[in-house]
């Protein structure tokens, strides 16, 4: 009996009626879930394997971050001399290092010092453009011609090597990184602000706001931000993982957290003097790192798509 | 026109149904239409935008998007069924060939980067098989030729950047022609050209038709082209057919009511100035329309230039000089109409004398007061008596504002009355403009065309301003909605006793609201007149172009009664 009303009660779990179930059936290649999901109304294009793939790795490594002690098998600072340099194994994943501390549990508990520090760098970049790129775009003239040929400058140098001279002389630590890193975007998002700034000035809309009496700093919050921040959030979800990189390049560099904190790039280095002997102390960090940073660049294009 | 017998059948189109397919809706475009073209016969599809012309025209093509679906239909040409091809090859064969197509948009549809001439021989090398240089060269300067273009030999070596709007129109004639098409899909051809222009292009159209035997299937939204340019008509609407015949019939006496409002709705040369509707419940004080001798000038611009400075890679510094010694005056309460066409400089004319521009020299004396050369204070409380309203509606609001934020921009921006006042006053505006307070809340992509214009008004008067500049207010819409703006624009002058300074290409239009009309030619001001004194006695041969070029009523056109 109550088997039949599950029976019946089956179609109409799925509301769609021009999805038929002949065509579902055709799309044989597809995993029963991603057809259960399409067949709910989701959105064909958010149903891509390799894009739920990224989006899966991303809220994993997100909840990594939150709560490092509800995933870490073991203590990150714990030492088990017994076990130092273990090859990976179900209870090691990652193996241990010299010290016999659990090498996964470190990436866990360094994945929050290694996003925070994107964030913060993403954070820099962003804002600090629009507070430069705004007004230039839409002011024009001289600080337009000043801040055009700043950012030819910093463009023509490596964004890293600013990175790096900036961390240089303000010190070192995680903070010092992310506001290196964030300083070494701004020109990329600057340049993108600008030249959308300069697209949107240029509208009916808001040379009618101009008429209108509407003040030009009311102008740019009002017209020109809201239509300008588009391209924006596409670039900023490609620089994070950009971002990324470089912090953990610079953390691999000895500039991030001094020891024993764990981050990203500094497990990669820690592990390379064993690497002849111990090879997944600098293997397995390096490839998780390739993956969120792949996986990251993935949703970045998905999002500068469907803007 | 030669009668035909039906033997002599170009096309024959029946049934045709199509849909396009958007998210998962099937939005209808095109149901139940049938036609038939014959031999040196023009038909025109005309309709308002959204009734699915270009729908037809790329359905014979075999050019309809990748979301369209041919619902039902037989599109017999010559043995076979146009709906029926399914391969690009075959598709290849047909288009440019025995059918020939013109599309709208001259300046987008030839190479940048490739002569002219070579354009030409393409179709000549596909479709005629033509391989030898000197040969092919010969036939496409032919082709230019009786596309009516003179100086073939020039225009053959040209590139397209090089010619105006109105040659590139003929070079894609000449293109059409190289094929020896039987028939030729011309979808809104000279609705991208000035009218004088348009005049030459639609000519030596004609003149095809004549000596070649061509049959044409004109697209257009332009009633005056169809009514005198067509030997039949089948008028649109949301994708049905509701009126159809010999053009001089249907434009005479129009069956269905929607062609007789289409017809209506369209300025012709007989029209008059339009007045007021006459509101029992008006309780304003009457104004006597017609000049009174002893009004004020409200504006008087006297000797404006203005150029625009452009430096190329190449060609270094180039001055073009948009507007030269420029004078005239606005008499509160009245309209003066600037007419010109595309590059006469009447929109620069128009930005300068709203504030948005300064000239380079000359005065605009606003109540006696020079404005050009006025500080900052000076020229805001110019702004507050001089609203502007652009010729786009669709680029001229906000799309991310709501309808009442739009109109109380003007309001917040010099910062008169509180924030509920100015919601009154923002629906006070939208309900003068004839929409209800109900839009208030919606955003622009949910209005049409007509509405935003009614928005964009509605804006404008919104600080109660003196003088309101209308720069082609009504060239983005169709023309029953036209019809019904010009109608609103003069309304609202008797109400508020607005001077309009009305900027248009169209001198049709000019005259249905305008109480004196300037003539812009090259930057310069050749006319300058009371409306009906430009009608009856235009003095330059300009302006008489101008006027020959407003349809005249078609009724009093000489036509015997069509041969059929």
């Amino acid at each position: 009996m109550s088997e039949e009303t599950i029976v019946d009660e089956a179609p109409s779990a799925y509301p769609t009626p021009d999805v038929k179930p002949d065509r579902t059936g055709a799309r044989a290649g597809t995993t029963s879930w991603l057809r259960r999901a399409r067949a709910r109304g989701v959105p064909a294009q958010l149903l891509q394997p390799s894009l739920v793939l990224a989006v899966l790795v991303l809220v994993v490594v997100v909840l990594w971050a939150l709560f490092p002690g509800t995933f870490a098998p073991h203590d990150p600072y714990a030492r088990e001399l017994t076990d130092k340099l273990a090859a990976p194994s179900p209870d090691h994943p990652f193996g241990t290092d010299n010290l016999g501390r659990d090498y996964l549990s470190r990436f866990i508990y360094g994945s929050r010092t290694t996003l925070v520090a994107a964030l913060l760098a993403l954070a820099i970049g962003f804002t600090v453009s629009v507070l430069i790129g705004l007004p230039a775009g839409y002011l024009g003239g001289v600080i337009d011609e000043i801040v055009g040929r700043l950012i030819d400058i910093f463009l023509a140098v490596p964004g890293l090597l600013i990175s790096l001279m900036l961390v240089t002389s303000i010190g070192f630590g995680t903070v010092n990184i992310a506001v290196a890193v964030g300083a070494g975007s701004i020109a990329t998002f600057t340049r993108v602000l600008r030249a959308e700034v300069l697209r949107v000035r240029r509208s009916d809309f808001v040379t009618s706001a101009v008429h209108c009496g509407v003040r030009w700093p009311t102008v740019l919050r009002r017209h020109i931000l809201p239509h300008a921040i588009g391209p924006m959030i596409a670039l900023a979800a490609l620089e994070f993982g950009t971002a990324l990189l470089s912090i953990s390049a610079l953390s691999f560099l000895g500039f991030g957290a001094p020891p024993p904190t764990p981050e990203w790039g500094s497990l990669v280095s820690d592990g390379r003097a064993y690497l002849a002997y111990a090879w997944w102390l600098t293997t397995l960090p390096g490839l998780a790192i390739v993956l969120v940073v792949v996986s990251a660049n993935r949703v970045g294009t998905f999002v500068e798509r469907i803007r | 026109m030669v009668a035909e017998s039906s033997a002599g059948l170009v096309l024959d189109v029946e049934d045709l149904g199509v849909c396009y397919l958007r998210a998962r809706e099937r939005i209808e475009a095109v149901r139940g239409v049938s036609f038939q073209v014959r031999r040196g016969e023009r038909l025109a599809v005309i309709g308002e935008s959204g009734a699915g012309k270009s729908t037809i025209a790329n359905a014979l093509l075999g050019l309809l998007p990748g979301n369209a679906v041919i619902d039902s239909g037989v599109a017999r040409f010559g043995d076979r069924d146009l709906l029926a091809i399914r391969s690009e090859r075959e598709w290849n064969r047909i288009r440019g060939g025995a059918i020939a197509f013109i599309p709208q948009d001259p300046n987008i549809a030839l190479d940048p980067v490739k002569r002219v001439g070579q354009q030409i021989d393409e179709t000549l090398r596909l479709h005629r098989r033509l391989r030898d240089r000197r040969e092919l060269r010969r036939r496409s300067v032919e082709l230019l030729g009786q596309a009516g273009l003179p100086e073939a030999e020039r225009v053959y070596d040209a590139f397209p950047h090089q010619l105006s709007g109105g040659q590139r129109q003929r070079v894609l004639i000449a293109i059409a022609l190289g094929g020896e098409p039987e028939l030729i899909i011309a979808d809104e051809p000279t609705s991208g050209l000035d009218v004088t222009v348009q005049k030459l292009v639609l000519d030596a159209l004609d003149d095809l038709v004549r000596s070649r035997g061509l049959s044409v299937l004109l697209i257009t939204h332009d009633l005056a082209v169809a009514a005198q340019r067509t030997d039949s008509v089948v008028v649109l609407r949301d994708g049905r057919v509701v009126d159809r015949g010999d053009t001089v019939e249907v434009v005479a006496s129009p069956r269905h009511s929607y062609t007789r409002r289409l017809f209506e709705a369209a300025p012709s040369r007989s029209a008059r100035r339009l007045t007021a509707t006459p509101r029992p419940a008006a309780g304003h004080a009457e104004r006597d329309r017609p000049q009174r001798p002893d009004a004020a000038h409200l504006v008087t611009v006297t000797g404006l230039h203005k150029s625009y400075v452009t430096r190329g890679m190449r060609s270094g510094k180039t001055v073009k000089r948009a507007v030269r010694e420029v004078s005239f005056a606005i008499t509160e309460g009245t309209t003066y109409g600037l007419v010109g066409e595309s590059g006469s400089g009447k929109s620069t004319v128009a930005r300068i004398v709203a504030g948005i521009d300064r000239p380079d020299c000359g005065t605009i004396a606003y109540r006696g007061r020079d404005v050009a050369h006025a500080g900052r204070a000076e020229r805001r409380r110019l702004h507050r008596a001089v609203q502007y309203v652009f010729q786009n509606p669709y680029s001229s609001l906000d799309p991310r504002l709501d309808v009442a934020e739009i109109v109380a921009e003007p309001l917040h921006g010099f910062k008169i009355g509180a924030r509920g006042e100015r919601l009154d006053r923002a629906a006070e505006a939208l309900v003068a403009v004839g929409l209800d307070t109900s839009f208030l809340r919606r955003k622009p992509v949910e209005l049409s065309g007509g509405q935003r214009q009614r928005v964009a008004i509605a804006r404008a008067i919104a600080l109660r301003p003196e003088l309101i500049v209308l720069d082609e207010p009504t060239s983005a819409l169709d023309v029953s909605v036209q019809a019904q703006v010009l109608r609103l624009l003069v309304d609202l002058q008797h109400e508020f006793g607005l001077t309009y300074l009305f900027i248009s290409h169209d001198l049709g239009v000019i005259r249905l609201v305008s109480d004196r009309v300037g003539v812009l030619h090259n930057g310069a001001l050749v006319e300058e007149a009371p409306v009906e004194q430009i009608f009856t006695g235009p003095r330059q041969d300009y302006t008489r172009r101008l006027i020959d070029a407003i349809p005249a009523a078609p009724r009093t056109e000489s036509s015997e009664p069509s041969a059929r």
